[in-house]
């Protein structure tokens, strides 16, 4: 015990190096994170409102009435309009997820060839990308509008496609109006990430696939996708978080910052946000937020798991 | 069969780079949308006017010169006609709004909202002189009317704007200008509104008529849209018409000297810059050694270390923000010094905030850099320090750049922490706009303006740096 200890110790002294260089981020994290998550689960099972926010952590404890009220109660206020963010958080981190990988694929194939221009279109691909999220939501907040938006007088008054303009910004509507901007938000990352994986793959495998024959889709599905096995996997990891903790797009586009995005537009982090910020429910946002870290723990877990036993069966 | 596999690749080609092309078109639509639209009027935005509006070419004085005719439009623009049969023989446009007019001598006085007072040849168009002086006015657009008088000799001008009521005074001589305040009424009694004459009697006219002028025995009546009648004055017969030439493009550059003025967007723009700028510094300086530590040594609780960053990136931002908010309120109360809404705090969050992820992309660099070459400096004799000081940190350098880039785009993009940590003095672009935004519901034009003028900065950023950030964050990916 004694010797393990020392040796622990020796180890320590030995790589005090890299103790000094890893300090002050160490510190960093300790108050600027673990404090403020602790001190977050902690609130979630405090009865913490606008009268009780004064005492803060002396706040009356309450258990687990803030997990009882979210999940069990039916009656509670907090758990109107739950439902739907948690359906349109669901739907919205699904869709985006795919859409960026898909629309970043594909965009990522139609680049991988030699063509003049090529440097200059793939920097102006780059560009939705570069625009601020609360720019995007503020600039599809006008794109949407139902009588001079772009997309009505595209489809209605030139096109042609639809007979009437329909409102985009409220009812059923309201999710397409946050998936696609978001979509042209965050493809080019794929994108780019994509290239950068697809230019690694050697030639001679797509020479080799074309002696033996292979259609341009099995030569995708047998070289191409598997290769770029560790991009994508980077890029649904990231895609999941980013999109479920979603905020700036929605809260720009409805009501310009102030208003309410309607049953079909909610997400978790505006209502989280509303629920906190302006009903003074810190208690219950907090319980929400610890459930929301949990299923996102062992979300990023499974698809952890997942990968590895892929990456297993890929080397067997 | 070789020729055909090449013409099938080759059109495929194609084929492939026009899709590619159109997809791009409909990529940089709406930011293309959004420049467009800071430019247009807010009422063509919410109705769905694509085009442009042209100026207004209402007739507001017909004056008969001997065989010619002047007519002078709204839109600054002044015509001579042929009188016998309406020819245009000569036409210049001023481009002005709010237009007001005076005939004096063998000159045009005209007096606008937006460019203010001309003195202009009656014979070649030309400028004589124009008077310069400050107008009070700070959205031109909103101003419908300018009046022009003389009166005593002197050419008097005022216009319409909110409750101004001020009066310029100038000597036609020495062009000095006096300006008189509260002094509108005395000179301007009326409230001059374009009012249509009643043109009934005269068979034909279905636009608004504003002017009538009677030369020997026929009518010349000006209207609406620039439209010019030649009528007889006995039997009330149309015996010509015409249109002046189009009005001038309404390219609204002053929807962003508006918002400028409305936003007070130099300050946040200010505080965006001085917040991400040291943000991305000080991330970037502690990621730096963090990265080094954990890529080149596995030390007792550098796996713990390495599992907390990746476990951070899972924690919805909004669970930080009541215990650091309150956390904030509770340090000032027992120290006094003020955190929340200061730039210190907001920064120290911030670069807290993107530590992990720069730490993980920057691992990514570190790894990459072969360790042969530390080696061989330490076996020279260099120290530690010196080992990362010149080695690693020089080769690792275009990777601290990416990533710092991307820190300084994410930190321009952040809202929720913004709106809640930073006062009116500190604030930033987005909180700015939002609160901006909220205040003005219905000015589309503005909005698009301060979204153009909060957007330009990134893309500057962005093509400077361009090639760094492509391929810092790919080597990164690709490795990481």
């Amino acid at each position: 015990m004694k010797a393990k200890k020392k040796s622990l110790w020796a180890k320590i002294k030995r790589y005090s190096f890299a103790y000094y260089f890893i300090l002050p981020t160490a510190l960093a994290m300790l108050f600027l994170h673990l404090s403020p998550i602790v001190q977050g689960i902690y609130m979630s099972f405090l009865k913490l409102d606008q009268f009780t926010l004064q005492r803060y952590l002396l706040a009356p404890f309450v258990g687990s009435e803030n997990y009882y009220k979210v999940l069990i109660d039916p009656g509670s206020p907090i758990r109107i309009g739950l439902f739907e963010a948690v359906r349109n958080t669901l739907v919205y981190t699904t869709i985006v997820t795919i859409g960026t990988l898909g629309v970043g694929m594909v965009v990522a194939l139609m680049l991988n060839r030699k063509f003049w221009g090529r440097r200059i279109v793939r920097t102006m691909f780059l560009f939705p990308w570069i625009v601020p999220t609360y720019v995007t939501g503020l600039l599809w907040g006008i794109i949407w509008l139902k009588q001079g938006g772009l997309v009505n007088v595209m489809l209605a008054d030139w096109l042609k496609i639809i007979p009437f303009k329909p409102s985009w910004l409220s009812g059923p509507n309201t999710i397409w109006a946050i998936i696609i901007p978001t979509i042209w938000r965050f493809w080019p990352l794929s994108m780019l990430m994509l290239l950068a994986g697809l230019q690694t793959i050697p030639e001679e495998l797509y020479e080799a696939a074309d002696i033996d024959g292979a259609s341009p889709w099995r030569k995708f599905w047998m070289i191409t996708w598997p290769l770029l096995r560790p991009v994508w996997f980077i890029l649904i990891l990231f895609g999941l978080i980013y999109n479920t903790y979603s905020f700036n797009i929605v809260i720009m586009m409805f009501g310009f910052g102030a208003g309410y995005p309607g049953e079909w537009g909610d997400l978790m982090m505006t209502n989280i946000f509303r629920n906190s910020f302006q009903l003074w429910n810190f208690g219950t946002g907090a319980a929400t937020s610890v459930l929301l870290l949990i299923v996102m723990i062992i979300i990023v877990n499974i698809w952890f798991t997942y990968f590895k036993r892929s990456e297993e069966l890929v080397e067997k | 069969m070789n020729l055909s596999y090449y013409f099938k690749k080759r059109l495929t080609d194609i084929i492939i780079s026009f899709f590619m092309l159109v997809f791009l078109f409909f990529t940089l639509l709406p930011i293309g949308w959004m420049v467009y639209s800071s430019l247009k009027d807010s009422t063509d935005i919410a109705i769905g006017k694509v085009g442009l509006r042209r100026a207004g070419t209402d007739i507001l004085l017909i004056k008969p010169i001997g065989q010619e005719l002047l007519v002078l439009a709204a839109d600054g623009g002044l015509n001579r006609f042929q009188a016998a049969d309406l020819k245009l023989r000569a036409h210049y446009s001023y481009k002005t709004a709010a237009t007001s007019y005076l005939l004096d001598g063998q000159y045009i006085w005209l007096f606008s909202a937006d460019k203010g007072l001309y003195r202009i040849d009656q014979h070649n168009f030309k400028q004589h002189q124009r008077v310069r002086f400050d107008l009070p006015v700070i959205d031109y657009n909103k101003v419908t009317t300018t009046y022009l008088a003389k009166i005593n000799g002197k050419i008097v001008a005022s216009l319409d704007y909110k409750s101004f009521s001020g009066v310029w005074q100038f000597d036609p001589a020495t062009l000095a200008v006096k300006f008189i305040r509260e002094k509108k009424h005395n000179y301007f009694p009326e409230r001059k509104r374009p009012r249509p004459l009643d043109v009934a009697a005269f068979a034909g006219i279905d636009s608004e008529i504003f002017v009538q002028v009677r030369d020997n025995n026929v009518f010349y009546l000006g209207g609406s849209s620039g439209k010019l009648f030649r009528c007889d004055a006995g039997s009330k017969q149309v015996l010509g018409q015409t249109r002046l030439p189009n009005g001038h493009l309404l390219i609204r550059f002053n929807n962003y000297i508006d918002m400028w003025k409305n936003v007070n967007f130099g300050l946040y723009l200010r505080n965006s810059l001085i917040i991400c700028g040291f943000t991305m510094v000080f991330a970037m300086i502690f990621a730096t050694f963090a990265a080094y530590a954990l890529s080149r040594f596995r030390f007792p609780g550098s796996d713990l270390f390495s599992n907390a960053i990746l476990a951070t990136q899972m924690i919805p931002m909004i669970m930080y923000l009541i215990p650091i908010y309150i956390m904030f309120v509770k340090f000032t109360t027992l120290t006094g010094i003020p955190v929340k809404g200061t730039f210190p705090g907001i920064i120290l969050i911030y670069s807290a905030w993107f530590l992990p992820f720069s730490i993980w992309i920057l691992r990514g660099f570190f790894a990459a850099i072969p360790r042969e070459l530390e080696e061989a400096a330490l076996i020279d004799g260099c120290s530690r320090l010196r080992v990362f000081w010149h080695v690693a940190l020089p080769l690792a350098m275009p990777g601290i750049i990416a990533t710092g880039i991307y820190v300084f785009l994410n930190a321009w993009d952040e809202l929720m922490f913004a709106w809640v940590l930073t006062n009116a003095d500190t604030m930033t672009i987005p909180v700015g706009i939002r609160l901006f935004v909220g205040n003005y519901q219905n000015r589309f034009d503005l909005m698009m303006a301060a979204a153009t003028v909060a957007t330009l900065p990134v893309v500057v950023i962005f093509f400077l740096l361009q090639r760094h950030i492509v391929r810092g964050l790919t080597a990164g990916a690709v490795k990481g």
